[in-house]
């Protein structure tokens, strides 16, 4: 019988055990070291995309191992929650491995996609985290839907509306963040695809609660995001969400972020956290429903994208650990050092979509780690991600490798110094909808470089 | 000879802390006071040498966050020995002051913040954490209550940032905000809005904000 989310509640806010959160995190730490001996996990920099299958299906064993031993903490109630080995076999089983997002022709099927899988991935595109301003939302937003590649869209409100800063969990933050859900469809009909999967990601669970509304908000057949504090931590807002979702039927993404540098350590007991974060968003995320995908989020504590070889390697054999050991959907979130307008976002893009295509993974993305404008990000970011990932079905991993060694030699040097880039002003004809030349020629040179270095882009 | 010895001694310490041995770093402590070294020798030649170092290390990622916590931890019980011993007058010598610190109300984003406190610690100061998502209330209470320095506060969410602004307000409003220095940082605070709120300190990373509440006590 499968475990009801109402009992995984109750072990959260009354019946788990409770711990000091410092115990917490210090065993995450413990475990993941102890973990990376037991299975040999080994971060090799000369790899970024790994291509030893058993250290990825070790690797697998010891995020279920961690998952099984740490489960998941409860900052609000300072207790654990955890599940026996069976209950999370349950879940494993019960994973659908192909969902429906959208409605009418902008429907698109997301199925779980394995290690060198030939099925394009769904791309989620979005100016992530980008500070999307009240005037520029409409126009920004639908020079991305017009972008036919991009599957599905995200979107977070504007920090400023009428004028006025927006307080997280106000009225403030729930006028914004349902002017950005109306904003968003008005910018997927007038582009001509108004049935096109959202993905909102509001901020508190109130404001993402507000967006769900037939015809003009979220509707069933779109989502809104489900947090995990890293390590493995989850809060009431979240879990709110999550009980919300199943109540009015619409989609999650769960989505988890291990940061490296930080309780797990490096980029092995990284990889560890990246997996256990798969049982955690299949559980608690009650992603094992079929009405969920999951997104991994690697992030540097560092300055740094998650571009570098320890983000590419993690991403890469933490999306083959899951991609070859379940049906799971993962998407893995692009995350840029350099901002818009520059080669070197281009080149990273490049990097990281190769090393998760071939790895069995969706695409989510493009965020910059560190934005600094308004409005900063263009569509041109989600069209070249699209195209890369759609390239990247056609080769192996070697092949993509050998790619993303090309790329990193081009921008590895910059990650501390990264150019900011300019922001959807800069770069677009914000009337016309159409990038400016300068942009257009970065874009398409960058396209014949990668085009030669081997992939089939053309 | 005598100095040799204490010189010995020191390194010792020093790499006790590199290898987050508490026990070692306490023993060593003791027996360097009950050789009359100064406890502010003891801080800077021993304790901090190896909390930097340990430091740098985890700026190159060679090891990681909770390796600093384990060095502050060690270091921590080390300057608690020193403390010990000194009579009530001179307790201030050792420790440079107390800071309330934490995520403000809304925002659950802590790695950063805990970088800040493992870099205040191992400045010398006594950090009262509060944790991540905390009230207003909560920071002025908790300041008043250990009759604190500085309060410090993190924010990486742009749309908690009002939340600064409410911690300062509330200062004046009770009268207490010559009481405090108030500090900010994290990702989504610039020196602008530093300035705006009428911060008494904003830094952009965690060592040069340890270095910042050392300056604006005029511990330096
Ligand atoms: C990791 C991360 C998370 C993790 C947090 C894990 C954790 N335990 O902290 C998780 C997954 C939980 C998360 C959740 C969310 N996040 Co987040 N997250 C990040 C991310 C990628 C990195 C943050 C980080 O740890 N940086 C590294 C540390 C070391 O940097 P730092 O905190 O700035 O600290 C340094 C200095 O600032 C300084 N410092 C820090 N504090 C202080 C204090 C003082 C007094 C001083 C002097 C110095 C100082 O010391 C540190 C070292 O030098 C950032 C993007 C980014 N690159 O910053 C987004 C980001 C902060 N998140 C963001 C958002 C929107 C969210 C969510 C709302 C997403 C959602 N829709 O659900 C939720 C928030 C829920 C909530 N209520 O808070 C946005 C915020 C946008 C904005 N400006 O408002 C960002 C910027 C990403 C983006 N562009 O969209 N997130």
């Amino acid at each position: 019988m499968s475990l009801s989310f109402t009992e995984i509640v109750d072990r959260a806010i009354n019946t788990g055990e409770k711990i000091e959160v410092k115990d917490f995190d210090m065993k995450v730490f413990r475990e993941t070291e102890r973990l990376k001996e037991k299975y040999s996990i080994k971060f090799n920099k000369e790899n970024t995309i790994n291509t030893n299958d058993d250290m990825a299906d070790r690797l697998f064993l010891a995020g279920k191992e961690f998952y099984k031993k740490i489960g998941t903490y409860v900052m609000d109630s300072k207790r654990i929650i955890k599940f026996t080995e069976k209950e999370i076999d349950e879940a494993l089983n019960e994973i659908p491995g192909i969902i429906w997002i959208g409605r009418g022709t902008d429907k698109r099927i997301m199925k779980h996609r394995g290690v060198g899988d030939q099925t394009l991935p769904i791309i989620q595109g979005g100016v992530i985290g980008g500070n999307a301003t009240e005037e520029y939302y409409i126009p920004l937003y639908q020079s991305i839907a017009q972008e036919q590649l991009v599957d599905s869209i995200y979107f977070d409100p504007p920090h400023v509306i009428e004028g006025r800063a927006v307080m997280h969990g106000s009225p403030l933050e729930i006028h914004s963040a349902r002017c950005a859900a109306m904003w968003a469809r008005e910018a997927i009909t007038r582009a001509g695809r108004p049935g096109m999967h959202l993905l909102g990601g509001a901020g508190s669970a109130v404001a993402d609660i507000s967006t769900c509304q037939e015809g003009i908000g979220i509707r069933p057949s779109d989502a809104i995001c489900a947090h995990t504090t890293s390590e493995l931590k989850i809060d009431y807002d979240s879990l709110n969400k999550i009980m919300h979702t199943l109540h009015y039927n619409c989609m999650r993404q769960v989505w988890w972020a291990p940061v490296i540098g930080g309780f797990a350590g490096g980029a092995e007991g990284s990889a560890i956290t990246a997996v256990g974060g798969l049982f955690h968003g299949l559980l608690v995320g009650q992603g094992a429903k079929g009405s969920a995908y999951f997104d991994l989020q690697v992030t540097p504590y560092y300055k740094a994208g998650a571009t570098d070889r320890l983000s590419l390697w993690i991403l890469s054999i933490a999306g083959q650990a899951i991609a070859r050991n379940t049906k799971a959907i993962l998407q893995g979130t692009v995350t840029t050092s350099a901002g818009p307008g520059t080669k070197m976002m281009l080149y990273e893009i490049g990097a990281s979509a190769i090393s998760q295509v071939v790895s069995g993974m969706h695409i989510f993305g493009v965020r910059i780690q560190k934005p600094t404008k308004e409005n900063h990000g263009t569509a041109m970011e989600s069209k070249w991600v699209a195209e890369v990932s759609r390239a990247a079905v056609n080769i192996n991993r070697n092949e993509g490798d050998a790619i993303v060694s090309k790329l990193l030699s081009n921008y590895e040097h910059n990650i501390k110094n990264a150019p900011e880039g300019g922001g959807f002003i800069e770069l677009y004809d914000t009337k016309r909808l159409t990038p400016y030349e300068d942009y257009l020629r970065i874009y398409e040179e960058v396209r014949r470089e990668i085009a030669d270095m081997g992939l089939p882009i053309n | 000879m005598y100095e040799k010895i204490a010189e010995e001694l020191l390194n010792r310490l020093a790499k006790a802390i590199t290898e987050y041995d508490a026990d070692s770093a306490s023993d060593l402590t003791i027996d360097l006071l009950s050789r009359g070294i100064d406890p502010k020798r003891i801080i800077n030649d021993g304790l901090s040498k190896g909390i930097q170092e340990v430091s740098d290390k985890f700026n190159r990622l060679e090891v990681f966050l909770p390796h600093m916590i384990f060095a502050a931890d060690a270091m921590q019980i080390a300057v608690h020995k020193i403390i010990e011993s000194l009579p009530p007058d001179r307790k201030h010598e050792v420790i440079l002051g107390k800071v309330v610190l934490g995520t403000v109300k809304g925002d659950i984003h802590d790695v950063g913040k805990n970088i800040f406190k493992t870099m205040l610690l191992a400045t010398g100061f006594e950090v009262y954490d509060l944790g991540v998502d905390v009230p207003t209330e909560y920071f002025i209470n908790r300041a008043e209550e250990i009759k604190a320095d500085i309060i410090a506060l993190s924010c990486l969410m742009t749309t908690c940032l009002i939340q600064l602004k409410e911690v300062i307000e509330d200062l004046v409003r009770l009268k207490i905000r010559n009481k405090y220095k108030v500090l900010v940082g994290g990702g989504a605070v610039t020196e602008t809005f530093a300035h705006k709120v009428a911060a008494d300190g904003y830094s952009l990373d965690a060592i040069a904000g340890a270095g910042l509440a050392k300056k604006i006590l005029g511990k330096e």
